[in-house]
């Protein structure tokens, strides 16, 4: 590698063994081309570094092959597998007992490859580092995606899907090198995600549980004894009339309605406690009303709601941009259609990647494009271990997208 | 402790950007409350004499009935989409508070400032010498007044009789700013010291400040 | 105080009380200057430590709310503001009565308690406007509660802002401080105060056992909202 990267590596490295705490990986760009955006957070408690993670890097939108070196440092105590999405091959295994430091460098030909790697551990716990080599035909899907779909702008995560009790920060130093530039480096840290499967020790926690709830408006019953419980990489629909409390229900969800009677537990906060308030960063909603200033451009409206998240303003212009409304964005919200309106209001969840999706009647009036957004919405939260609820009258519509649909009658006894 | 002010200061630049397009207060309160003023002789003889009397008194009755106007606009009404929104991006209701109290009080301020002049014009009051001390307690008021506002607006979110409710919350408890201004004014007029009444606008403020931060969570519970 | 028997003996103290007070407020010994009149201060001054009594209950009642959530101190905090506009109201009023015949004039802008009351008066009507404008009981009682809050820091800073200002501006008409009160004089005032407490106990009493009677029924209603919505029925229609 060259030294330069060698040298934000280092830097990279003494973060991530920051004692205790919330580490904070953001920022780290090497390439002007490549815009990296790096949020990884560890939970300091339980050692699971068990947060979404993601790099972006755009490559140039040339045709042709492309070498990507990957890279990780790390340490761990279990075995895991470096995988992503597409065809497999298996006949790039490391050996056993793989040397520290020592490159692994293949050329295949033609389609893309995934690299399937499997490291053991050493007998005496080293760091170590693997190299491997992925290629893949540009544009053909980039071969580690989890989410995005679009070609244009792939994305590069590192996903433990099978990983067992896994650990740790990884390190992605990739190179890219095609046929006429000259090659650049660039890399970006990913925290693995472990997503604990069945066959682990432990079930994952819900999302959401409700026990018994009961909401009312005045004297007026809302909801009554209502159960329900969500679990992580679902996406969970809710059919009813229109009447029936199908909002009160997503209120309730988000800690913002009050209970009358029952328990519930959101996100790991109790409804009703302080940490419910914390935990509402993690949750989005969408619905038919989409929340913008009249008055304010819809980029402005999007910029407020970067400001407000803490998030960097480009990230709301890439969002807007992601919703073709990129050229748009001077638009007063009081001048743009409703359905303009409403891909801004599903701009900011694709800029904030809410862990909890809220869907309230969100396909309705909607055009296809648009509902794409929604589709590619849901996956990306599921994918990344969240949970969607979606309310809707529409038991067709949920059918198709959710796992399961569940009448609002049926939830209360 | 920073987020806490770059969310203030987003929600201040949010209203004041709002304002700068929708230009309610600067094209309709102010207007309003200029006619008010010119209007008002209509109801008496309009002898110099007389007016110069209630010059002031008129004043600060505009400051207090329109500043109301203005903390109270409608395009500084949040919907619940917006509410829920700003609940859900973890927005610390102080800080929601704190920047809707501040764009508040510049934008009172405004209509305190386009006013004065106006008194002087019609009322033909004798000129004060000195008036300096005065932009000390014309801020004090638009601050306490921008705060008792804000808070009576947020108390009757989504009311149907907010319009006239919230001004009917505000104007009784408003007498300690009003009486702090009107006698600070009244004293520099007639070289008395206007400590007392000074420190009476500072003590309000604190008071409502304080109130503002204790209840500024159980607001946000409410409205919802 | 729920059981009827010590309702019923609150209510008899009360009758007693104020019927104690009024004969003695009739019997004791006129004042020289205002003879006969001076009697309604027998009902003003009551009526007055009732109003800031009152304030102060649903102040704490506010309090006790937003701390434990519990519909109770809800309950006893509009209660007292309902009993205490009355009692504000009956102070001002006869503030007014009295007034006219001795100073000659009804409203007396020297005088910095009737001035502060009136502001409360204004303070208590917005509180029972608001409380008509909200229909969910939890939501009134958060609202309502808040400003309870807003308003108990206001009135004291109403109340010293307002005697400032009269402090500050001499030269003003006689007060009814003014009084020379003998031995019978001070026994009716304290009887009287004392007979309006127990009123106001009574009375409060009463009203918040209301107040929990109308709560229980209003649940009564247990069909969800959603139930009543059923599917159109078209028939017939092109």
């Amino acid at each position: 590698m060259r030294s330069h990267v060698r040298q934000q590596v280092e830097l990279l490295r003494r973060q991530l063994h920051a004692p205790s705490g919330d580490v904070d990986l953001s920022g780290a760009c090497v390439d002007d081309e490549i815009p990296v955006v790096d949020d990884a957070v560890l939970d300091a408690r339980t050692g699971a570094s068990q947060h979404r993670a993601h790099t972006r890097h755009q490559l140039s939108g040339r045709e042709g092959l492309h070498d990507i070196v990957v890279g990780a440092e790390f340490q761990t105590q279990h075995p895991i597998d470096l995988v992503g999405s597409g065809r497999q091959q298996d006949d790039r295994h490391l050996r056993a007992g793989t040397k520290l430091g020592e490159k692994i460098e293949s050329r295949g030909t033609g389609k893309h490859d995934v690299e399937h790697h499997q490291i053991r551990r050493r007998p005496l716990q080293h760091d170590f580092r693997l190299v491997g080599v992925r290629r893949f035909v540009h544009p053909e899907p980039f071969p580690l995606q989890v989410g995005g779909n679009d070609l244009a702008n792939p994305r590069l995560v590192v996903d433990h899907q099978d990983a067992v009790g896994s650990d740790g920060h990884h390190l992605i130093v990739w190179r890219r090198s095609s046929q006429a530039t000259v090659a650049t480096d660039g890399f970006a840290t990913v925290s693995v995600r472990s997503v604990r499967r069945p066959y682990t020790r432990r079930m994952p926690d819900p999302i959401v549980v409700l026990d018994a709830v009961s909401v009312r408006f005045g004297p007026t019953p809302v909801l009554a004894g209502l159960d329900l419980r969500v679990d992580p990489g679902t996406v969970v629909g809710v059919a009813g009339p229109n009447g029936a409390g199908k909002t009160t229900l997503l209120g309730v969800v988000a800690t913002l309605v009050p209970l009358a009677a029952g328990r519930g537990t959101v996100l790991g906060a109790a409804l009703g406690s302080p940490e419910a308030r914390l935990v509402r960063p993690r949750i989005g909603w969408s619905g038919h009303e989409p929340a913008l200033y009249d008055h304010l451009t819809l980029q402005e409206n999007l910029h407020l709601v970067a400001d407000l998240a803490g998030l960097a303003r480009q990230e709301a212009d890439e969002a807007l941009r992601r919703v073709g409304l990129g050229a748009a964005g001077h638009r007063r919200a009081s001048e743009s259609s409703n359905g303009m309106r409403r891909r801004v209001d599903l701009a900011s969840l694709l800029m904030r990647r809410p862990q909890l999706l809220l869907l309230d009647e969100a396909h309705a009036g909607l055009d296809d494009d648009a509902d794409a957004i929604i589709d590619v919405l849901i996956g990306m939260t599921r994918r990344q271990g969240g949970a969607v609820v979606m309310v809707s009258h529409d038991a067709r519509r949920l059918r198709a997208d959710a796992d399961v649909v569940i009448p609002l009658g049926d939830l209360s006894p | 402790m920073s987020r806490f002010w770059i969310q203030a200061w987003t929600i201040a630049r949010r209203d004041l950007l709002v304002e700068g397009r929708s230009r309610e207060t600067v094209a309709v309160v102010v207007p309003f409350a200029t006619a008010a003023v010119f209007v008002v002789p209509f109801a008496t003889d309009a002898l110099d004499v007389r007016l110069a009397t209630i010059a002031f008194p008129v004043y600060w009755l505009v400051g207090l009935l329109f500043g109301m106007q203005v903390a109270l606009r409608q395009t500084a009404v949040e919907s619940l989409a917006q509410r829920r929104q700003l609940a859900l991006l973890g927005t610390d209701p102080v800080a929601r508070f704190t920047g809707r109290v501040a764009s508040a009080a510049v934008l009172i301020l405004v209509v305190l400032v386009v006013t004065a002049p106006l008194i002087f014009l019609f009322y033909d009051p004798d000129p004060i010498a000195r008036p300096w001390p005065m932009t000390g307690v014309l801020v004090l008021f638009a601050a306490g007044m921008a705060m008792l506002s804000t808070l009576a607006g947020d108390i009757t979110t989504g009311l149907a009789t907010r319009t006239s409710l919230a001004p009917l919350l505000v104007v009784p408890v408003s007498v300690p700013l009003l009486l702090g201004a009107a006698q600070s004014l009244e004293s520099l007029v007639r070289g008395r010291t206007t400590l007392p009444w000074v420190l009476t606008l500072v003590v309000t403020d604190l008071a409502l400040a304080l109130t503002g931060v204790m209840t500024a969570r159980s607001l946000e519970e409410s409205n919802t | 105080m729920n059981r009827p028997l010590g309702r019923a003996v609150l209510g008899s103290l009360a009758l007693v009380g104020v019927a104690a007070g009024l004969w003695l407020a009739f019997t004791s010994s006129p004042d020289a200057f205002q003879q006969d009149y001076v009697r309604i201060m027998y009902v003003h001054v009551p009526g007055s430590w009732l109003a800031f009594l009152a304030f102060g209950v649903t102040a704490l009642g506010s309090l006790g709310w937003l701390v434990s959530k519990r519909m109770f101190f809800d309950r006893v905090a509009e209660a007292s503001a309902e009993v205490g506009v009355l009692f504000t109201a009956v102070s001002l009023f006869t503030g007014m009565l009295w007034g006219y015949p001795v100073w000659g004039t009804f409203w007396d802008w020297g005088d910095p308690r009737m001035a502060s009351t009136a502001l409360m008066f204004f303070v208590y009507l917005g509180y029972l406007a608001l409380r008509r404008a909200v229909s969910d009981p939890v939501a009134r009682a958060r609202r309502s509660a808040i400003l309870g809050i807003v308003a108990v820091v206001q009135v004291p800073l109403v109340y010293f802002s307002v005697t400032l200002w009269r402090s500050l501006h001499q030269g003003m008409t006689v007060r009814p401080d003014g009084i020379a009160m003998d031995g019978s004089m001070v026994a009716a005032l304290l009887v009287n105060i004392s007979a309006f407490t127990v009123l106001y106990a009574y009375l409060m009493v009463e009203r918040v056992r209301l107040a929990g009677l109308e709560s229980e029924t209003a649940v009564i209603e247990t069909e969800l909202a959603g139930r009543s919505v059923s599917k159109p029925n078209l028939e017939g229609l092109s």
